[in-house]
């Protein structure tokens, strides 16, 4: 009698054990599938704006996709750092992103050279286990808040500098990057953690650069 | 490493509800067997072994005094050992007009005053009473009628803190709640392993052949293991109340829980055969989940204080490079933000569900009136750590060969120390 109720104890634990892995897994699930059509809608809007690009020849400046786009990788830029560390899932929606990311920066520049926009653009480079990344991207989100209010706009891509993924790996020799945190701000590369102060000034006295252009 | 420590930590959730489950399973399919009172109560003895005991003995002996028990059939003794300091025997005296016998013995610890105390008993039952404990006046008509048959040589209490009041007592609070649900669910699966000091009822008989051990650090977790290992019952009444005295400062509870828990250790060794799934079936299970939760809690409990100092690390480097006002703007923006709800959190909720579920019923069936709200939140988030630092000590006690003090005797085996001498 006694070994039967062992046993019957053994199977509910079990039972209650692996059913909270399931309800965990559809949690986390929701949250990836979420992220999997915001990325789906993402790369959707970045192709029409090549196609817009060859359409509108007219007119290649007013592209009505790119601010959709834009908010897009905002609210995407979040929910990518929300999701858990090294898992295969993780790692592949990562490494989407950032594909949506670079293809985004790419217009920009399109943009400010063809069309004399000002869009200021920073790469950030962060890895975990790396105590000063942290910092970086709270500075980063504030100066941007900061610069925003004025009207001035400013682009932040972060990359996963660990991500094993050929297209970061080109950037980190382009831009000698071999440290975390690391911005390329316009451009140049910083390495090491730059303050809230330094990076303000930077992009402003850019701006006044550019404007004196 | 991180791999590791994830895979304990599922090893740990899986045993706690395991045991959560077996335990209120146990719970809902026994059934407490019914307690005629018998035709003739019979004579009990009770002894209260003191030393050094002036603030409590007087509240200890009313409380037999006051037991709601035929008053011809109730000897009341106290026995003061090894000279105590202070005016603990006096005390006593004052009550030997009021038929209370009281003893001086010269030395020896808490177990050697008893076994004196039973010389002397005149009782087919013999209880014990620590000094500094007080005995709920039905504790003798609720506990006696269960001793059913022969084969049951000891019925335990149920333990309450007495008025807790600091932080330390309040946690004690619920520690003892859990503690009244186990004891009657170890009960049921006849694999109670302590007969604690405060009001534990023994049949003379079977103590004449058995005396205490003293030798014992704790004689009273000894005693219950030889019960178990000679396969006699050992029984718990849910509803007879002791109130026990709390260690209110974290020195002196911590000195009181290295005494049990190095008792517990080395009475383990000592009936290591207890383990025997074959020969002590339930027992030796509830004894080896007992001895790796310990070890669990302790490996999560260090992981855990490692991952809080990184993460503490991490939040000064943010501090200090981005300073103050905009870290609390951080904060509160991101405070909802980026939580992973991963199984182990998910398995927490039936864990306390469970827990709560135990607290329900131990305060149910003991008559609590004051339901625990406060008490219980702060026995969640602190009582691991406690136990762990005092496992901790217990492990250093164990490797550095410390001496204790303890009821005015050395304790040295090469074990206990000196420091929280109580001399």
């Amino acid at each position: 009698m006694q070994v039967s109720r062992i046993i019957a104890v053994f199977a509910l634990t079990t039972l209650v054990f692996l059913s909270g892995f399931v309800f965990s897994d559809w949690l986390m699930g929701r949250k990836t599938t979420q992220l999997e059509r915001m990325l789906e809608e993402t790369s959707l809007n970045s192709e029409s704006i090549l196609v817009e690009q060859q359409l509108a020849l007219e007119s290649p400046c007013e592209l009505r996709t790119f601010s959709i786009l834009t908010n897009n990788l905002d609210t995407l830029a979040e929910k990518i750092s929300s999701l858990p560390k090294d898992d295969y899932q993780s790692n592949f929606l990562k490494k989407k992103y950032t594909l949506e990311e670079l293809k985004h920066w790419q217009f920009v520049r399109q943009l400010n050279t063809k069309c004399n926009t000002s869009y200021q653009t920073i790469l950030y480079f962060y890895s975990k286990d790396c105590p000063y990344c942290d910092a970086e991207g709270v500075v980063l989100s504030t100066v941007k808040g900061k610069l925003d209010k004025q009207g001035k706009k400013v682009m932040i891509y972060s990359f996963d500098a660990d991500l094993d993924f050929s297209p970061i790996y080109l950037l980190k020799i382009r831009y000698a990057i071999n440290t975390t945190p690391a911005l390329v701000v316009n451009d140049l590369p910083y390495l090491g953690f730059v303050s809230e102060d330094e990076l303000y000034n930077l992009l402003s006295q850019n701006l006044t650069n550019q404007s004196v252009k | 490493m991180i791999e590791t420590i994830t895979l304990l930590y599922y090893i740990a959730t899986y045993i706690s509800l395991f045991a959560s489950i077996f335990f209120l399973l146990t719970w809902l399919e026994s059934h407490e067997e019914k307690r005629p009172e018998p035709k003739e109560w019979p004579y009990v003895t009770m002894a209260i072994p003191a030393y050094n005991e002036e603030k409590h003995i007087a509240r200890a002996i009313e409380s037999l005094l006051a037991q709601d028990y035929p008053k011809d059939k109730l000897q009341i003794i106290v026995v003061e050992n090894n000279h105590s300091t202070d005016k603990t025997y006096e005390i006593a005296k004052q009550y030997e007009s009021k038929g209370v016998e009281v003893y001086s013995i010269q030395k020896g610890g808490k177990a050697s005053a008893l076994n004196f105390a039973l010389t002397k008993a005149k009782g087919e039952f013999f209880g014990c009473l620590d000094a500094d404990s007080v005995a709920a006046p039905d504790l003798l008509k609720k506990t006696i009628p269960l001793f059913s048959s022969e084969e049951v040589v000891s019925v335990t209490p149920a333990l309450k803190v007495l008025q807790p009041k600091t932080f330390l007592g309040k946690i004690q609070e619920v520690e003892y709640l859990v503690g009244i649900f186990l004891r009657k669910v170890f009960d049921f699966l006849n694999s109670i392993h302590v007969t604690p000091g405060p009001g534990s009822i023994f049949r003379k008989s079977f103590l004449e052949k058995e005396p205490l051990d003293e030798s014992n650090i704790t004689e009273d977790i000894e005693i219950a293991l030889r019960a178990q290992k000679a396969k006699l019952k050992i029984k718990n009444a849910m509803d007879a109340v002791v109130y026990a005295e709390n260690p209110e400062t974290l020195k002196a509870l911590t000195k009181q829980r290295i005494r049990w828990y190095l008792g517990f250790l080395e009475n383990l060794t000592k009936y290591k055969e207890l383990f025997n799934p074959k020969k002590y079936g339930i027992l030796s299970l509830i004894l080896l989940l007992s001895v790796t939760s310990i070890a669990f809690c302790i490996i999560l409990c260090l992981f855990s204080f490692l991952v809080f100092g990184k993460n503490l690390f991490t939040n000064l480097i943010l501090l200090k490079a981005i300073g103050l006002q905009t870290y609390i703007q951080n904060a509160l923006s991101n405070f909802s933000f980026s939580v992973n709800i991963g199984p182990g959190t998910v398995l927490a909720i039936p864990i306390l569900v469970c827990s709560l579920g135990m607290l329900f019923v131990a305060e149910n069936c003991s008559n609590e009136k004051n339901k625990i709200k406060l008490s219980y939140i702060l026995y969640l988030l602190f009582y691991i750590f406690l136990f762990t630092l005092w496992w901790l000590f217990v492990i250093y006690y164990k490797l550095f060969a410390k001496e204790m003090y303890f009821g005015g005797v050395k304790w040295d085996n090469s074990i206990f120390r000196r420091k929280h001498a109580s001399l």
